[in-house]
């Protein structure tokens, strides 16, 4: 969160403001409202809770990391949104995007939310649903929804081009059916990096029929505050990157507990929603089981997950014994940044016993598709975080060429970047299949709609076009689709 | 958690610390300066300034009692003792500025929750920057007390040297401290600018790699005394071909070298070898030796430019304003000059380098010291074509004014590409995450990722940083009628900023194409092909014998083609902004015609594998890139099927691809702007019903002739490579 998102209306002094060049304590991360595991939900923001309220344990946790020797606040997932349609494949909700008081931090902050909760509710379908959103702008300002990795219809997908923003008292319907599942978002894509930094975000559960029942779910949503944001023209500037993060959130609170039983089998969701920062999660024998686009071929199991902004991922916990869940320092650089690692949440089991064993994900183990050699379309990314500019094939959006695939045909997109800044791109409407990075093909096949792609390399993606439209192509570090890094991919 | 409580703050005096390794003092002042960070005010009611010694300061209002989090300090500054309005308050480690008002006064909110010192600095392009240690519990006003920097260069000034990997040094290098940076510097061609025997090569005209005296005149040469380079000793060199020195002074070079004689230098130094100590600009490259010979373009040398003149000539003395200190220094132990380094940043207070913010060190402008060279004649008797070049100069090298007529103009300055951010370093000192409590005036502040880049200018000099790769695209359309297999193979500039290539005009970019069945080449029957630039050992224009070819050898192969008008294209400057016709671009329309090989000799008769076609010109050469299994050499290929993109430059004679001392003219420019693009046809016999088409972009930093005759280990590099 940056410096539009000011007004602070109480103070309650727990986060301590970072050093940075902005005062931007502000909103984008509030606190989550309940109802982890009732599947329904809809709690408003005025019943959103503070932390020392949420608190459920304060004899845990080492007291030197207590801030300001509050009580820790519990970790629960978003609530969820209630489902309108008895009918069984469909799933109807309603949704208003709204001003907010809320706390963070414990702070008051003037924001924005949906369903008056930070963060929205989390919407839950299953594969073949027919998913309806009557949504009603209760902003004073332009704005949409936009369905981040799902395969919509393109009249659906919340953007502008070529479509219309849903005005202030404006109501719009969306509706389309839910072919996937996973782990999605919603946010608007209109003044994106304000609207989304404001609060404006929520969470898709996808449920595959196929998967495995665990005991519970718990959906996280890091976002980021207080980053550096430097005006390249001040003399302050230290040439760094926009977006340097100094805190983070996990459903609007700093550092949290989240208890958990012995024995449990738990499927967390992950989602990172900020503006521009990177978390490079790490866990004790992390079990990553999904990514993007739902299971992923085969079980990994690495030292720590970097969710670059936009993106999710799953885990299963297999829980036994207490853990941290830790950010390391990580930077928009797509590289280990030198800073402290921190907390982002502890989960607390008070009996530690055995943990039980792992649930059986269908991981397919297919093999990626081989890169054919040639290129169909070409984004290259330069930039500067001194002029703020950022750009695909040297132009900055809406001025820019379209690029066209044809309908029905798998094409081949080659990302480069030629910037000192990663950028994390996403493709609208589709998925894509992950075909080398710097020449080097993944083990197995990896489908995405947000890559990262680091400074000065190479990546191949395969898309199946298969979705008419015109579709957004962009970065999601936020201030760097402001500064001009979008363009448009046509399917026809 | 971040920002824990500093209810004992440590405020370390770190410069022992980060210095514990001093050697013997050149210029450097020592560790024990306190003018810097501690306080010269003798207002009784100003702070008492910390020292820079290793001494630990309880900054607590009282043991164990936490102080607050942020607190305020009045502050003023003065310049040479008089209030100086608009000067930069920063607090080291939060970015976070304050500007003075009119009475050089500004209230400075201080975080003490940041781990390592609290220091607040105070900075001006007019001085050195200054800093205090903030007493938290001492809220009486700072008062800094900056002095102008006196104006001047100093050429009594001797440049300290960077260091060299490996070897901590000491503080009389600026790699004490800067190891990175000065790693990566070391393995930059920056650190080589002076030194690089191709350069000393051209300049005094030599084949160095042509060792001995047999192998010398064997080649053309002349084994004369001359100057061996970086040193001030005499050895026997082969002296052959075009020279900067031989070419531009007309005492010498007939009957021997123009080593220690030559009088003109054509302005070579100014760039290649910048740090030559004393006079600047104008220098002999002979001159170099030493640091400015081995350490070329150095970290003491950029950092002593203190503004950029655009309308002045490149290189030092003209674009760079250098300026060496002339202030006295204080102590003898700090060595002869009062330390002053220009830099980037406002909040860098290190006595040992009297740093001054200077906001040029990140635009293009400063890149343009060196790369944007606009070259009159310099041989004597020379002149340029006032018709082609009304301003009396042509573009020599022309990387800066590229960029400012592309898309990144304002957008991506040179360091955007060139200069890597380097996240494992919190700093240019080297601060990293075990010394985050450490950081202070000595070891400099933890800045945001993406704030300590990479010394390394990374480009076609440094093959691992696969910036050529990223440089260009090839794209492959193909149709096939009956058995006329029609490619279109478009080159795209899709990474750099500026042409591709840039710099250096010797250097051009070649394109290969080739069609296949499985494993059967096609025959190219119509297309384009590589321009003369690509390079021939021999070149006949009809209707001349193509029986004869004195000196080829079995292997050779003889390219025919037909000169069908002129390419037409959008390049830089006059090529490309309607000043000249497509005449005056100057690049022939080349077509494929056909080719054989030579397979027997006997003495200037060849015979050939086929009989070759008639056509209007005829090339004799090497094998191609495809043919010859992808040599890394460059090889005499023009007239094969392809293309090529080059600023061509021409001497008084005609000659072609020289290097621009000698240049009077170029010839074209057809190299390919910022996002710009090219297309070439290529039409082949096919075969079969699915064929092949490759194409293989390369990168040569030499032309073929030149390389042959100075015996340049010349390694090409491959851009792109596609097939479809």
């Amino acid at each position: 969160m940056k410096r539009w998102a000011v007004g602070l209306v109480g103070l309650g002094a727990v986060l301590v403001l970072g050093s940075a060049g902005c005062s931007d304590a502000g909103a984008g991360a509030g606190v989550a409202g309940s109802g982890t595991d009732t599947g329904t939900g809809g709690q408003t923001g005025t019943e959103t809770t503070s932390s020392s309220e949420t608190a459920a344990d304060t004899e845990t946790g080492d007291p030197a990391d207590l801030p300001g020797e509050q009580p820790r606040p519990e970790l629960q997932s978003p609530a969820e949104a209630e489902d309108l349609d008895p009918d069984p494949n469909a799933v109807r909700v309603s949704l208003t995007a709204a001003p907010l008081a809320f706390e963070i931090g414990g702070e008051m902050v003037q924001g924005w939310a949906y369903n008056g909760q930070v963060p929205g509710p989390t919407i839950r379908v299953k594969r073949g649903d027919t998913l309806t959103v009557e949504f009603h702008n209760g902003l004073d300002t332009d704005t949409t929804v936009h369905w981040h990795g799902l395969r919509v219809p393109f009249a659906m997908d919340g953007v502008t081009w070529q479509g219309q923003a849903v005005g202030p008292g404006q109501d719009f319907e969306y509706s389309f059916v839910v072919d996937q599942a996973g782990t999605y978002w919603y946010h608007p894509h209109v003044d994106t990096d304000r609207q989304v930094d404001l609060g404006l975000y929520g969470v898709i559960v996808a449920e595959d029929p196929a998967d495995p029942v665990p005991d519970r779910e718990l959906v996280v949503v890091f976002d980021s505050w207080n980053e550096f944001s430097f005006d390249s023209d001040d003399e302050s500037d230290h040439h760094g990157l926009d977006g340097a993060v100094i805190e983070w959130t996990a459903n609007g609170l700093i550092d949290p507990v989240f208890p958990a039983a012995a024995g449990e089998r738990i499927r967390v969701r992950a989602v990172n929603v900020a503006n521009a920062g990177y978390v490079a999660l790490s866990w004790p024998q992390m079990r990553h089981i999904g990514g993007g686009q739902g299971v992923l071929s085969d079980l990994r199991e690495p030292a720590s997950v970097v969710l670059v902004p936009s993106d999710r991922m799953d885990g299963e916990w297999l829980v036994g014994d207490g853990f941290d869940v830790i950010g390391l320092p990580y930077s928009l650089l797509g590289a280990p940044a030198v800073d402290e690692e921190r907390r982002l949440f502890e989960v607390e089991v008070d009996t530690p016993g055995p943990g039980p064993a792992p649930l059986d994900y269908p991981f397919d183990g297919a093999e990626p598709t081989p890169d054919p050699g040639w290129t169909d379309v070409l984004y290259v990314f330069h930039g500067d975080p001194h002029t703020g500019y950022w750009t695909i094939n040297g132009e900055l959006f809406p001025d820019v060429t379209i690029e066209t695939m044809p309908l029905g045909e798998w094409g081949i997109v080659e990302l480069r970047n030629v910037s000192q800044s990663a950028h994390p791109f996403h493709l609208h409407g589709h998925a894509f299949e992950v075909l080398s990075i710097d020449g080097v093909p993944p083990e197995v096949r990896r489908v995405e709609d947000t890559l990262d792609v680091a400074p000065y390399s190479i990546v191949r993606i395969g898309v199946l076009a298969d979705n008419p439209g015109d579709w957004m192509a962009h970065c999601h570090i936020l201030p760097h689709v402001d500064g001009g890094m979008m363009t448009v991919l046509r399917v026809e | 958690m971040r920002g824990a409580q500093r209810s004992a703050a440590a405020v370390l005096g770190l410069l022992a610390l980060a210095c514990a390794n001093d050697g013997p003092i050149a210029q450097t002042s020592s560790n024990t300066s306190s003018e810097s960070v501690g306080s010269e005010s003798s207002d009784a009611t100003t702070q008492t300034a910390e020292t820079e010694t290793e001494t630990e300061t309880d900054t607590s209002t009282d043991e164990g009692e936490p102080i607050p989090e942020q607190i305020e300090r009045s502050v003023q500054v003065l310049l040479d003792g008089v209030p100086l309005e608009g000067a930069i308050v920063i607090q080291g480690g939060t970015g976070v500025v304050v500007h003075t008002d009119a009475d050089g006064r500004a209230l400075a909110l201080i975080d003490t929750t940041i781990q390592g010192a609290l220091v607040l600095m105070a900075s001006d392009e007019r001085a050195r920057t200054r800093a205090h240690v903030i007493l938290v519990d001492d809220d009486s006003e700072l008062v800094f007390e900056l002095e102008s920097i006196e104006p001047g260069d100093n050429e009594e000034y001797l440049f300290n040297p960077a260091g060299v990997p490996e070897n901590m040094g000491t503080t009389a290098e600026c790699g004490h401290c800067h190891q990175a940076f000065k790693d990566q510097w070391h393995a930059s061609p920056h650190r080589r600018s002076a030194s690089n025997p191709v350069v000393h090569d051209i300049y005094a005209g030599v084949a160095s790699a042509l060792a001995d005296q047999g192998a010398c005149e064997a080649a053309g040469g002349q084994w004369w005394m001359g100057v061996v380079p970086g040193s001030d000793q005499l050895a026997p060199r082969c002296y052959i071909g075009a020279g900067t020195l031989p070419d531009l002074n007309e005492n010498c070079g007939e009957l021997d070298a123009c080593d220690g004689v030559a009088t003109s230098f054509g302005a070579c130094a100014d760039c290649h070898a910048p740090a030559i100590d004393g006079v600047v600009g104008g220098r002999d490259l002979h001159d170099a030796v030493g640091t400015s010979f081995e350490g070329g373009v150095h970290c003491d040398l950029c950092h002593k430019v203190e503004s950029i003149d655009l309308d002045a000539p490149a290189g030092v003395a003209g674009r760079l304003q250098l300026h060496r200190p002339v202030e006295v220094s204080p102590s003898p132990s700090v060595g002869p000059w009062k330390p002053l380094a220009f830099g980037p940043y406002a909040d860098v207070p290190n006595p040992r380098m009297g740093a001054s913010p200077r906001k040029h060190f990140l635009t293009a402008e400063f890149c343009s010291g060196c790369h944007q060279h606009d070259q009159a004649a310099l041989v004597p008797g020379t002149s340029l074509d006032p018709t082609r070049w009304p301003d009396g100069v042509f573009p020599a090298h022309s990387t800066y004014e590229e960029w400012r007529a592309g898309p990144f103009f304002e957008i991506a300055p040179c360091s955007s590409c060139h200069m890597p951010a380097d996240p494992s370093l919190g700093n240019g000192a080297d601060l990293t995450a075990d010394k985050l409590a450490m950081q202070g005036v000595a070891l400099g502040w933890l800045r945001p990722p993406g704030a300590t880049r990479q010394h390394t200018w990374v480009g076609p000099r440094t093959p691992a940083s696969g910036m050529l790769q990223l440089a260009a695209a090839i794209f492959i359309d193909k149709s096939l009628v009956d058995t006329t297999l029609t490619t279109q193979v478009t080159v795209r500039n899709a990474g750099a900023g500026h042409a591709i290539p840039t710099g250096e005009p010797l250097r051009s970019l070649v394109l290969f194409v080739q069609a296949r069945c499985g494993d059967d080449v096609l025959t190219a029957i119509d297309g384009d092909v590589i321009p003369e630039f690509g390079g021939w050992l021999d070149r006949k224009p009809s209707p001349e014998d193509w029986s004869v070819w004195p000196g080829a050898a079995i292997g050779d192969v003889v390219r025919v083609v037909t000169v069908d008008g002129w390419h037409d294209y959008e390049g830089f400057g006059p090529f490309g902004d309607g000043s000249f016709d497509v005449t005056q671009k100057g690049l022939p329309r080349l077509r494929v015609v056909g080719q054989s090989q030579v397979i027997s000799v006997n003495g200037d008769q060849v015979g050939f594998d086929a009989p070759l076609p008639a056509g209007d010109v005829a090339y004799r050469g090497r094998e191609g890139y495809f043919e010859a299994g992808a040599p890394l050499a460059a090889a005499a290929v023009a007239g094969a099927p392809g293309f090529g993109f080059a600023r061509v430059l021409a001497d008084e004679a005609g000659a072609q691809m020289v290097p621009h001392h000698r240049a009077v003219d170029v010839v074209s420019d057809n190299r390919i702007m910022p996002q710009q693009e090219w297309t070439s046809t290529h039409v082949f016999s096919a075969s079969c019903q699915d064929p092949v088409v490759d194409a293989v972009l390369v990168h040569r930093a030499y032309p073929v002739a030149l390389v042959r005759e100075r015996g340049w280990d010349d390694a090409q590099q491959v851009m792109v490579e596609v097939s479809k």
